[in-house]
Parts: structure tokens; sequence; C-alpha cells
């Protein structure tokens, strides 16, 4: 019985696979390349393997962690062999046998993740984001089982840097904790941003498509709701370390 | 280089993931513009080289462009990189930084075109010149002779565009993009956006520039339906295994997408290129249930297509039909310029045949029209043209037959779904037609002569498409399964070669009747869930007069077989409705649940144990079908349908320890409509849609009252109007069907 640990890249198109999907995916592809996980015992066996936080729909990471066991060899180039059925936008960048007296599983092992933030619109970004920081509680509305209440977030928040400071646009890293029931999505995190300081903004939105003609058709959708996301900047949110019980990137 | 190639070069050298999608998002453009200017007939000036642009350059620049942008002197180092593979490319990335474009517009080259895309690009989107030059100085504001050179460039680049415009007749951003739509704004705003993505293991993007035949074949319902669905995957895999066409996909876009596609004013797009559906050559729906026919309308209506056959003009798609509800193409004949009647293997690589000849024809400058390619298209067997049928006279239309099963195309790499769909398993078709006439059955008529694919055949393709999907469970296709000749070994065979590879086997359209004891345990190792069973009617003389060769000993016998076996929950099926059905058949279908219940009471009497046994009595409702020798039968009213359920419902439960679950008798109504309706109901589907009808499958967006409004608004009658010997039917000319009478 072999452990494997594979890090991975999620960008382009698939940043709108969902954390299920990303996983069915990886355990066709690694049937698909001889590299079969193994299946725990009993009446609904279920392959063994994990990863190692996952990633909200619509964020891109280049430190994504995936776990499994398997069985047999993992053969020649396990690396080239995955990234050549990996669809566009999934790309192994490390494939190792996990180091003896590393957590049995990483998921467990996880405290921190790291995102770079593009904040795009007003002059004084940097100021704002220093400021936001600087607030002793953040509320933000958590919806659970449809009940609303209110969770201070700025305790998740544990550390931040501006990276790039370009006129109207800032690039900021942030950490927030993450794993075991303490994670804070870095979706909420932009949403509490945004919330505080309305005149930051995404500039995902614009210029969708031009040039058809207006549309000739009207009809009812009846009870039709779109995501209220329309204004987050998803798109550019980045992952770009998970971080151990130790203050240090997985592996 | 391609494309795939150079990414391949990015990830070699380790370019960093944003310079990556940057590269590839100014080689689209550029490439793009290339093409869109050799379309239109630039031949480079003499003194610049003369001849067309070297498309290959403008793409090995483009997406090579940035390689060493993490370093110092990217321009140079990358340079470097790239001239041993494209020399002519690696000049481009020299000078790519500093390159002042040409006073006179006619003498740009393959480097200005490169730099034109890479000046219009954020990131990896198109955002426009003036957007990006406002980045640079905002960027460079402290760096004054950056600032000069922006400026100085500015005024030749934006006359540049001018004349691209001017030159090729459209707009500069639907020449960058392709006229691809944008489709990232509207995927932050919709539920499971893995819907629209497109890019799954198995899918094929070929190059949209290429001399082919575009199809963009169309499912009217949602990606995780559609995709479940073999005849796509056949019909994709065939059109794209062809050098001379291209097949992309679309399914109907969920109501929020469809929103969204509304207020972003952006047209229904193809999941590979993201092209507007509109700009392909034919669009090609299948029509697999009558209730997806709303949502037919629907996709046309945001794709900005024409509705209807008679107001398209010679830009517009063709736009086409197949599959089983061509048994009656009438209620839809209006909207589809063509129908493709039987199986669709043959005709269409016809049809794409005449297209391409038509096209050719068209670009060469010759004298046609949309009506020659369908005059042209109606002499292929099963091809059936609405707007050439002359009323009454229209001469039969034959059903297309693929008459070698073994040897026709069956995709050896069938696109995996990205989101978890109907069934997620690898499937190969193992028999067309039926050697059963179930007489209310429009599949078993539509295809009637039996076809079968060989044991060896079956197990190589199962084999080859495990080794290029990674699923874990397969499945045999075929009308009715059971009555494969040598199933049995088939079976065994196929569980013993997949358990090691921890691959399941799933058999749907068995009929429990035909299956010995020893298959019967096979199964019952891996799966114990439950098994079913369809006597479709109550009594012994009304499944004689469907055909349904079952008998009640048959059902006794499984059940006698199978508890001991360890299966548990059963479920019968049947219908009601019927044609002769009186109330003695539905006391029947009562009476066999009741028989069933104390038939394993007794069995465990016998063997000294108490079986678990759990019934489902499921009903639906009988919609007479075109094509099936009971097209004639009247097809029963909602209300009467409804009291057979309430009196069926009572009875069962009276019988104690049987579930009962039957079909909306509303939906069952409108089926039965649209199936047996004529030319009218076009009219009454599109007032349906228009005032919110879709996904008419889905309980939860179905209305009737909006169908019931429907119908009154465009004056045609909510009842079958086709019934009795001397009916004249809309669809007599469609072949089957007809010939059959009750006894016959």
């Amino acid at each position: 019985m072999k452990r494997c640990l594979v890090e991975f890249t999620k960008t382009g198109s698939l940043i709108y696979l969902s954390h299920l999907d990303l996983t069915r995916l990886f355990l066709r592809v690694l049937r698909m390349t001889e590299l079969r996980p193994s299946y725990s015992q009993g009446f609904n066996p279920h392959p063994k393997m994990s990863l190692a936080l996952p990633l909200p729909l619509g964020v891109h990471s280049v430190c994504e962690w995936l776990e499994f066991e398997t069985e047999g060899d993992t053969g020649d180039d396990p690396l080239a062999r995955l990234n050549a059925r990996f669809p566009e936008g999934v790309h192994a960048t490390r494939f190792l046998e996990k180091p003896a007296g590393y957590p049995k599983s990483l998921a467990s092992y996880v405290d921190a993740a790291s995102y770079e933030i593009l904040i795009e619109g007003v002059e004084d970004a940097p100021k704002k984001f220093e400021e936001f920081f600087a607030l002793p509680r953040i509320p933000l509305l958590k919806e659970r089982k449809g009940r609303a209440s209110e969770v201070d977030i700025r305790p998740q928040m544990l550390d931040h840097r501006i990276v790039k400071d370009m006129p109207g646009r800032l690039l900021a890293s942030v950490t927030l904790s993450a794993g075991a029931g303490n994670t804070l999505n870095p979706l909420r995190f932009t949403e509490a941003l945004l919330r505080t300081y309305p005149d930051l903004q995404s500039k995902s939105m614009e210029g969708a498509t031009r040039g058809f003609p207006k549309s000739p058709i009207l009809w009812n959708l009846p009870g039709t709701q779109l995501c209220p996301k329309a204004a987050s900047p998803a798109r550019m949110v980045t992952r770009t370390a998970i971080l151990g019980a130790d203050g240090n990137p997985l592996l | 280089m391609t494309r795939e190639d150079c990414l391949k070069i990015l990830e070699a050298y380790g370019a960093p993931e944003h310079v990556k999608r940057h590269c590839l998002g100014v080689g689209d453009a550029a490439r793009e513009i290339g093409f869109a200017l050799s379309e239109a007939g630039f031949r480079k000036a003499a003194d610049v080289g003369g001849g067309p642009l070297d498309t290959d350059v403008i793409m090995t620049a483009g997406y090579l462009h940035d390689i060493a942008r993490a370093g110092k002197d990217h321009d140079l180092v990358g340079a470097e990189i790239v001239t041993p593979i494209d020399a002519a490319a690696g000049d481009v990335v020299a000078r790519h930084m500093k390159l002042i474009f040409p006073e006179d517009p006619a003498r740009i080259t393959e480097a200005d075109i490169v730099s034109l895309a890479d000046r219009t690009v954020r990131e990896d989107h198109y955002v426009g010149y003036e957007a990006r030059m406002a980045d640079l100085l905002r960027r460079y504001a402290d760096q004054p002779e950056v600032v000069a050179r922006v400026h100085k460039n500015m005024d030749l680049a934006l006359r540049l565009i001018a004349w691209i415009e001017d030159f090729c007749g459209r707009d500069f951003q639907q020449i960058a993009t392709g006229g691809a739509v944008r489709i990232e704004p509207l995927l932050e705003r919709v539920e499971r956006p893995g819907r629209y993505i497109g890019g799954e293991i198995g899918s094929v993007r070929k190059d949209w520039h290429a001399d082919a035949v575009r199809f963009c074949f169309a499912f009217p319902d949602l990606y995780e339906i559609g995709m479940s669905y073999t005849g796509f995957q056949i019909l994709y895999g065939l059109l794209n295994a062809q050098p001379g066409a291209l097949c992309e996909r679309v399914f109907a876009p969920a109501q929020d997408m469809e929103k969204a596609l509304l207020e972003g004013d952006a047209p229904l797009f193809s999941l590979e290129s993201r092209q507007p559906v509109r700009v392909f050559d034919v669009i090609g729906f299948t029509l697999q249930y009558e209730l997806s026919y709303t949502n037919v309308v629907r996709m046309l209506l945001l794709a900005r297509v024409p509705l209807y056959t008679s107001m398209r003009g010679e830009a517009d798609p063709f736009v086409i039909a197949g599959g089983p509800c061509c048994a009656n193409p009438e209620p839809m004949a209006p909207f589809f310029d063509l129908f493709c009647v039987g199986d669709g293997e043959d005709t269409l690589l016809a049809l794409c045949e005449k297209l391409r000849l038509w096209k050719a024809e068209k670009a060469a400058g010759g004298n046609v029209v949309r009506a020659d390619f369908l005059k042209a298209a109606a002499e292929i067997e099963g091809v059936y043209v609405p707007s050439l049928a002359d009323a009454g006279k229209q001469p039969v239309v034959r059903r297309a037959v693929v008459e070698d099963l073994e040897n026709a195309f069956f995709p050896a790499r069938p696109v995996v779904p990205h989101i978890e769909s109907v069934h997620d398993r690898a499937a190969v078709e193992i028999m067309r037609g039926c050697y059963r006439s179930c007489r209310f059955c429009q599949a078993g008529f539509a295809c009637a002569k039996v076809r079968r694919r060989s044991p060896e055949k079956i197990k190589a393709l199962l084999k080859e498409a495990l080794a290029n999907t990674g699923y874990d469970e397969v499945s045999l296709l075929s009308l009715s399964t059971g009555d494969y000749p040598g199933i049995e070994r088939l079976v065994t065979d196929l569980m013993q070669e997949l358990a090691p590879m921890d691959v399941s086997l799933s058999l749907p359209s068995l009929r429990l009747d035909s299956l010995k004891a020893e298959t019967l345990e096979k199964i019952a190792e891996y799966k114990r869930t439950s098994l079913t069973f369809a006597p479709e009617a109550g009594t012994q003389r009304l499944r004689d007069v469907l055909h349904k060769q079952i008998t009640e000993e048959d059902l006794m016998r499984v059940l006698e077989i199978a508890l001991p076996l360890g299966f548990q929950k059963f479920k019968f099926y049947f219908m009601i409705g019927l044609p002769t059905e009186t109330q003695e058949d539905l006391d029947g279908i009562a009476g066999l649940a009741c028989a069933a219940i104390a038939k394993a009471k007794a069995l465990g009497a016998e063997h000294g144990v108490k079986y678990n046994f759990h019934l489902t009595v499921s009903v639906s409702n009988f919609v007479p079908k075109p094509g099936t020798p009971f097209e004639r039968e009247r097809g029963c009213g909602e209300a009467e349908l409804l009291e057979k359920i309430y009196y069926l419902k009572e009875a069962v439960r009276r019988a104690k320890g049987a579930n009962f679950r039957y079909h909306d008798t509303r939906m069952s109504h409108i089926e039965m409509l649209l199936a047996k309706g004529d030319r009218s109901a076009a009219a009454v589907i599109e007032r349906a849609a228009r005032d919110g009808a879709g996904f008419d499958s889905w309980r939860e967006y179905f209305d009737y009252e909006n169908w019931l409004r429907a119908f009154e608004a465009c004056g045609v009658p909510a009842e079958d109007r086709y019934t009795g010997l001397d009916a004249a039917l809309p669809w007599a000319f469609i072949e089957g069907g007809k010939e059959y009478g009750r006894e016959g």
C-alpha cells in the first residue's frame, strides 16, 4: 500500500467545477492512469482519496493537494501520465509518496490558507485595506438552516500584506484560518470587505457581450432567482498556499 | 505550433499561472484577428514580405510572447526560447514590447497583430485597446519615455483598428474574440456553472476556422439529462470523426442561466468554442419527449434564430430535428427546416456532405439559396422537409435504418460529464430494435428490425470506453436487454472480467420473465437493491391486447427465485387508460399486488423465515403514440385519468402492504395533445413557451393552467381529434405504424 500526494493547480474554466465534481474527476483520472485508489471495506465501499482543503467555487488555486492510497505500483512518471489525462484547467505540478512521519491526513493538518485578491476601482484601496484589518470586530451575517446569526470573522483573519500597489488596482495577500470547523471562505472575506467599503469593487462584470441585437423576447420566469453574488470579485481570488499547523506551506 | 503545444511549452518552462492565462488569451485574440484578415482576403505589402499572413507564426508568437515574463528583459529572454522553435515567431517576441505600429495600416505584419492583441487583452480576456492603454498610463505614470511611446502608438493603433474593422466589415471586439461569448460574468450568477463550461474528458474542440460544416447538437433539457443520452454520444463522436465536420453542444440553460443571458444581453452559446449557436451552419435538436418542445422554442429565442422556418434568411442556420418524436413531426414542423426520421447516423453524414457542397458552391459565388440545399436534402432517405411538403401530397417518408450495427460507429471516447448526471457510466448499445411488439411502444415500432452487436465487439467497446473514461460502472443498452440471445453468458463473462477492476454492471430494461435463475444469482452478488417488473395491465385479457407477453406465473416464479437470494424491493409497472380497459382490469392491478404479497408470505412460511418484501405499484397514464398500432386510439382526458387513479389508489390501499405511485395526469394529458397534434399545435407551443412554459417534464415547472390558456388563446381544442379508422392522421406520411390494425 502506498500513500501518494499530488500537488496541482486549478484555473481557467475549471474554477467553476465544484469540490464534489472535482473529486469525481480525480477518481476517474486516477483510474484511467492505472493509479487506482484503494477502496474502503464495508457495505458501501468508497475510494480512499481526499483533497486537503475544499476550494470554493470560482476561486483559482496554484497549490491544491490531493492524497490517495493505492495498492499497485505507481509506475513510470505518474506526473506526466496524470497531466496527459487532465482536462485543461487542472495541472499536476508534483507527485510524491507521503513522507514517513507526516500526519495521517492532510486535511486534519491544515490550519490556514493564503489568497491573493485583486481589488479594483478606487485610488486609496491600500489605505482602506489596512483600515479594514485594524477593525477590532467584523460582524457578518451567517445563515444556517434558515436561521441567520451574526458571526465575527475578524479572529479568522490571520495575516495580510500588500503585494503590489498599482494606481487604481491593488493586489493584496491575506491569510485566513482554514481546516476542521474553522474555515473562513475567501469569498466571505471579500464580501465583508466590499460591504464595509462599497466603493471598492470588482470589474469582473464588465463587457459581457456587446454587438448583438437587443433581445426581442420577454417572458415570465416565475420564481427565478439569480445568485446574489453578482458583484463578487471571485475571478480575482487565487489561493496561493495551504498552511499546516506549523505555519508553513504543506510539504 | 498548436495551442496545446504552446501550453505544454509554457508549462515545461514553469511560467506562472497568470502568465500562462495571459499568453493564451493574447494568442487566441491574435489568431482570431489573423484569421479574420486572411478570410477577408488580406495580403501583406510587397516590401514587408508579401503573401498572406502566416497564422502559424502569429499563434506561436502570441501563445509564447510572455513566456519569460517572470524575469527581467522578458522580451529578449523569451525570444531566445522561441527562436529555436520558430525563428519568425522569436523575432515577433523580441519586438513585442517596443513595437511601433506602421503609419500605413495596409503594411501590417504578423508582429503588429500580436502586439495589437497584447494591447487589447487584460489577463486572459479582451477588454479593448482604450482600457489597456489606461492601465499602462497609470502603471508607468512616472516613466516619461514609456508614456511618450504609448501616446505615439495610440493614434497609430486606433487608426489600425479602424482600418481592420473596415477591411473585415466587423466590429473589432467581434474580430478579436472570434465572436465568442464571454461567459464568466454569466457563470458567476448561476447555480451549478459546471453545466456550461465544456472541456470535459472526451470532449472535442475542433479548429473553428477549419473548412468544415459547423454542427451544433442541441438537447432541449438540462446538461445532466442530455449528457446521459447515448444517442448524443454516438452522433457527437461520429460527426467529429469526419474531417469535413465539426460538432459542438448546447443544452437547455436552467432558468437562472436563461435569466442571466437575457439580463447580460448574451446569446445562447455552444459549450466548446462558446460561439453563439446561431453562427453554426446547422442546429440539430433531438426530440426525445413531447414535454421538451417548449424548451426548443425557448432555446431558439435565446439563440436569436428566427423561430419559424418561413422567417429564416440566407444568413441563418438550418434548424433540424431527429429522435423518436419525429414519428409525428407536424406539431413542430413550422420550427424545423427538416426532420431526420429513423436512425440518425447515415442521414446526418449524407446531410453534412450535401451541405458541404452547397456551402462550397455558395462560397464560389454560385447563385444558390437555402431552398436549394433543402431540395437536395429531401432526396436523402429518412429526411422530411416540411416547407416542400404539398398539403396532402407528401410522399411517404421512409425511416432510415442502420443495417449493420456490428460495424456501425460507436464512440470509444465518450464525453464524461463534469457534473453528476442521471447515468454516470460507460454504456454500449448491444441491440437496436425489439423482438417484442408491445402495441403501445413507440420505440419498439420505430425500429422494429432487430440488429445486434456481437459479444466480442461489446466487450472490446466497453474495455476501450473504460480506459478512456475511468468510469466504475458499465451498462448494456437496448430496448429489452433480456432478449439479447446469449445474455446470460454475456452478463456472466462481463461480471467476471469487470470485478477485478472494481467496475460494476448495470442492466436497465431487463425483463425478469426472460431471465434464468443463475443470472439473477449473479446480479444478487453485487446488487440487491430492487427489481422491477412491467406487467403493464392487471388482467391477462388486457395484457394479450397489449401483446405484453407476461403472465402472473412468470411474476410468481421470479419471486420464488429472488426472495431467497435476498432481494427485498420490488416494483411493478402498470398503465391505465388503455384501449378496451374496464373496471375489471383496474381491479386486476390491485389483485396482482395482493397475490404478490400473499406469495411472499407463503414463501416465508415454506422456508421458515419472514422475508422483507417491499412492493411499489407504479402507475403511468397511457398515451397513444403515432407510429404504433394504437395511434388511432383515443387519448383520455385529464378528469378521466384522474378518476381511474383515485379508484386504483383506494384499491391498492386496501391490498395493504404496497406503496402506490402514479404519474401526473395533467402532464400526460398535455403529452398526449402534443404527441397526436397537427400543425396547429405549433402556435400553442409557442404561446405556452412565451407565457412561461419550459421544462414541462419537471413537476416543479409544469403549469397545466398555462397550457390550457395557450390552447384556448390559439383556438385549438384541448382534446384528441384523431381517433377511429376514418380519421386522416396528420402524420400518415411517416412510414410505420399505420399498416397495423388492432388485430394485426
